[in-house]
């Protein structure tokens, strides 16, 4: 992929020669990240899982904040406070974490999956209003302030599964 | 100052750093505080790492997701 920049001030355009374009951007771990992409769903239009774009996060340490109607949403070893509202799927690996940051992954049309690691104790709201909830009994739930609050919410997904990684 | 990315659009992609950066790929001497990907995005990866840059590159490499 070719890129032909423009600088404007202080910021950088960088359009994209092809219209099915894939990109990596590499950030300062640290940085906090707010996602708010245009909307494409519409009232009345087609929901078809699968179509959506995809937004992978990894590594980030930062706040991460995503509110969208159209992507799929995918978040490994993050390890700040997140939050992601979208009409896609959202996955997610938690990383080990000792803080009581909130974590919450929201969707409307699409289903959830997270991984929290074995040790991690985690107070866990669940609420699938049209699909099943699944969650490893292996999980250890914690009602402590100091645990990681995990929200998971589906509105017409098919599922919401937390499994031990 | 909150150090926040904002993608602000599906097919018009904004990201705002509060912060100073600089684009190394593609020899970019950029040094401002917001990037906008414009154009219609399959895939987007965002990835942190240890260094103080920001980085953007094209991925022709399906695995790279």
């Amino acid at each position: 992929m070719n890129f032909n920049y423009k600088i404007d001030g202080n910021r950088l355009k960088v359009p994209l020669e092809s219209e099915s374009s894939r990109a990596v951007i590499r950030i300062p771990s640290h940085l906090n990240v707010t996602i708010h992409p245009l909307p494409i769903a519409y009232e009345g239009g087609k929901y078809e899982r699968g179509n959506y774009p995809n937004l992978k996060i990894s590594k980030v340490n930062g706040e991460i904040e995503v509110n969208a109607d159209g992507l799929n949403v995918d978040l490994e070893r993050v390890g700040g406070p997140v939050s992601v509202v979208t009409y896609g799927d959202i996955s997610s690996i938690l990383s080990q974490s000792s803080s009581n940051k909130l974590i919450s992954l929201d969707t409307y049309m699409g289903n959830i999956t997270v991984g929290i690691p074995n040790k991690q104790a985690v107070n866990l709201d669940c609420t699938a209003i049209k699909g099943l909830i699944e969650v490893d009994p292996k999980i250890k739930r914690s009602e402590s302030k100091k645990a990681p609050k995990v929200i998971l919410h589906s509105e017409h997904g098919e599922f919401i599964k937390v499994k031990v990684i | 100052m909150k150090k926040t990315i904002k993608i602000l659009g599906l097919n018009m992609i904004g990201i705002c750093l509060m912060q100073s950066i600089n684009a190394q790929d593609y020899n970019i001497p950029f040094n401002g505080n917001e990037i906008h990907i414009i154009g219609i995005m399959q895939s987007l990866h965002i990835i942190g790492t240890s260094e103080s840059e920001i980085t953007i590159s094209g991925v022709d490499d399906i695995n790279e997701f």
